[in-house]
């Protein structure tokens, strides 16, 4: 129980130091939203700039950055909609917006609005270039394996000699 | 029952070799890599065309001329934006930075915006990742905190082998004087050793590993460290509220004027904009002080706040006014990071770290050296530690100059630039393991690693000065000399290796030759 107990805060502590963007939305019902931004250590993302987007059409329906109190109380639009903390390069929290007391009026469709669209960049990058260098990596790897193999027969026979 | 004083030394020693054994080639990557941090702010110049240019007298500086447009961008916050002053970390370009906005960049001297390359160059940056284990994320920040506390072991019963065992200074073999390099360098250099190894385990496991030190203090109330010790290490000054009222604002170069007759020991750095434009408007300026090294640069910053309507002072807080507490942490902190330190003493520090990490190297070929006497004679070494700390230790080199000419080779504007770089860099380090398991010999390895690392470091600065345009003579005229003196070194550092790559025998009978030379006259 005290190695599961060590083993737990240790596993704490890996991302503890992690100072992740954080945003809240809360929904008022009366068709307006809060939205909170906060980084995992508690402190407040004033001057953040946060966004509604619209999935219809991906224009922006709305911008304002966070004020001191790091909070903002928005009127839900019409149109189905997602809400952006943009905490600058590499740092921004996309989430879906709720929708108004009566429903959206315009609902997303297609593709075309999503080109427009933020995304949410927290995580790893993992393309074709990623894989490239993994490939690479793992034939060198191969490679080295099969110089050790090929050098220490080729020792060993020597050895008997 | 064996001799319990014979038991307790032949312990000491058997501890020394496996932690050491263990923790040895990280210790190399942290101090090799630590080598270049040390140079990290004018690496950091070099490796950007943006930063091509001469620095500026933060007095003379129109700042209003390249401030008030991007400010009164309506996109652009309108409070705490900080402007970070010409010279601060070598950087001779002024930047208006926000935390949440990508930072906007000035030439001082023409005053003309910069495409400064952001994200797509970040070799010195990386090169100090490198020196901490941050590509590794938070295994690595561990592994690499746990090897600086492994050292300190390795330091502490190392001295008290010294003291306790009795070492032939005058030996023979070359294994013996590989033992000697390795004792005497330690015996002389222990003390800055250590206190950067201490310095160093402070802030990789410090604050992660506190967390149950946290959790039980505030009773359960936070894990996370920085959320209870921020506000005592660095208090937040209180909100100043606006009062909606349109005002004029002094030339910042006057407010830092006024600032220096307040206190000209002060180097100001960066300055931070609130409520701007707005009659509440304040500058608050911060900056190091020279005169209390140890005490400032991290946490404890001197700090002179003044109205940015009339220049009237609204807080001083000087150096001595500091919590002790941020005072002791910058001091841990100075140790390790060398805030405010001239390039002299950066220089002296370097040239220790090379030393202590070319004793490391002594340690491992100490321990490979017993090894390889089994087979004396018979066949060469192949064993995989010793062809692991060969592409480790000197296959780095090579590695690193490849990244350091990829910097220059690679165009700017690439997609993923910087992945590239690092991935490549990483795949050339790689490949030296494969070459080092491939040629039998691990001499003949080494002494291409090296001829290699030469003429990669000596090649580099050629390819940046064609890239960038700049010349030697013109980086001279133009006063660029930050940009010059790495070249400089870096033809030198390559000039050294071909050095060194000459002076390696290609077989070990010829090498234990060379250890032995003086004794054979």
């Amino acid at each position: 129980m005290k190695i599961k107990s060590i083993l737990f805060f240790l596993l704490l502590s890996l991302n503890s130091s992690a100072h992740t963007l954080l945003m809240d939305i809360i929904d008022n019902e009366d068709n307006t939203i809060t939205v909170v931004g906060a980084f995992s250590t508690g402190e407040k993302t004033v001057g953040a700039l946060v966004k509604l987007e619209s999935l219809v059409s991906g224009e922006v329906l709305y911008q304002q950055r966070l004020p001191q109190e790091s909070e903002l109380t928005i009127n839900i639009p019409k149109e189905q909609y997602q809400v952006v903390l943009d905490g600058g390069p590499g740092h921004t929290v996309v989430k879906e917006g709720f929708a108004p007391l009566e429903g959206f009026t315009k609902k997303s469709s297609t593709e075309d609005s999503n080109k427009k669209l933020s995304q949410n960049q927290q995580g790893l990058l993992v393309n074709t270039s990623l894989i490239t260098l993994f490939s690479i990596a793992f034939i060198l790897l191969a490679l080295t394996l099969y110089f050790s193999a090929r050098n220490t027969k080729m020792l060993i026979t020597q050895l008997k000699k | 029952m064996e001799n319990p004083s014979k038991l307790f030394k032949q312990r000491l020693q058997r501890i020394h070799t496996s932690v050491g054994i263990s923790a040895s080639l990280f210790m190399y990557i942290c101090v090799f890599f630590g080598i270049f941090a040390i140079f990290l702010p004018y690496i950091q110049t070099w490796e950007k065309p943006s930063r091509h240019f001469e620095s500026a007298n933060i007095k003379d500086i129109n700042y209003s001329k390249m401030i008030d447009p991007v400010i009164s961008d309506p996109t652009f916050p309108t409070n705490n934006i900080i402007i970070e002053l010409p010279g601060y970390f070598s950087d001779p370009a002024l930047k208006v930075n926000h935390m949440f906005v990508e930072p906007v960049v000035f030439n001082p001297k023409t005053m003309e915006r910069v495409d400064d390359e952001g994200v797509n160059s970040q070799l010195a940056r990386f090169l100090n990742h490198m020196h901490y284990g941050r590509p590794f994320m938070s295994v690595g920040y561990f592994v690499f905190g746990l090897v600086a506390v492994a050292v300190m072991l390795l330091i502490i019963g190392g001295l008290i082998q010294v003291y306790y065992l009795k070492y032939n200074n005058n030996p023979k073999n070359h294994q013996g004087k590989f033992s000697k390099y390795h004792r005497k360098v330690f015996m002389w250099l222990f003390a800055p050793f250590v206190i950067v190894t201490l310095t160093g385990a402070y802030m990789n496991i410090g604050y992660s590993g506190s967390t149950l030190m946290t959790y039980i203090s505030s009773k359960g109330e936070v894990s996370n460290t920085w959320q209870a010790v921020g506000p005592v290490l660095k208090p937040q000054r209180a909100f100043v509220q606006t009062n909606n009222e349109q005002a004029s604002m002094l030339p910042i170069s006057d407010l830092i004027k006024k600032a220096e007759n307040i206190n000209p020991n002060i180097n100001f750095e960066k300055i931070k904009l609130i409520n701007w434009k707005d009659s509440s408007a304040q500058v608050e300026l911060t900056g190091y002080n020279p005169n209390f090294p140890f005490l400032n640069g991290v946490y404890n910053n001197p700090l002179i706040v003044l109205s940015a309507v009339d220049g009237s002072l609204i807080e001083y807080k000087k150096v001595l006014d500091g919590n002790w507490t941020s005072m002791f942490a910058d001091t841990l902190y100075f140790l390790h990071l060398l805030f405010g330190v001239d390039i002299f003493v950066r220089t002296i520090i370097a040239i220790i770290m090379a030393i202590c990490g070319v004793a490391i190297g002594f340690g491992v070929m100490f321990y490979l050296e017993k090894k390889a006497k089994k087979f004396d004679g018979k066949i060469p070494l192949y064993h995989w530690f010793g062809k692991l700390s060969l592409a480790v230790m000197i296959g780095v080199i090579p590695a690193t100059g490849f990244i350091f000419l990829l910097q220059w080779l690679l165009p700017f504007d690439m997609q993923d630039r910087m992945f590239w770089q690092k991935g490549l860099f990483f795949i050339a380090w790689l490949s030296t393991l494969t070459w080092a398991f491939y040629r039998v010999c691990s001499f003949k390895a080494a002494k291409e690693f090296f001829i290699l690392g030469a003429i990669l470091f000596m090649i580099t600065p050629l390819v940046h000065f064609y890239i960038s345009g700049f010349s030697p003579i013109e980086l001279f005229t133009n006063n660029m000399f930050i940009i010059l003196n790495v070249d400089i070194t870096l033809f030198i550092f390559g000039l050294l290796l071909l050095f060194i790559g000459l002076k390696i025998p290609k077989n070990r009978e010829n090498f234990k030759l060379l250890f032995s030379k003086k004794k054979d006259k």
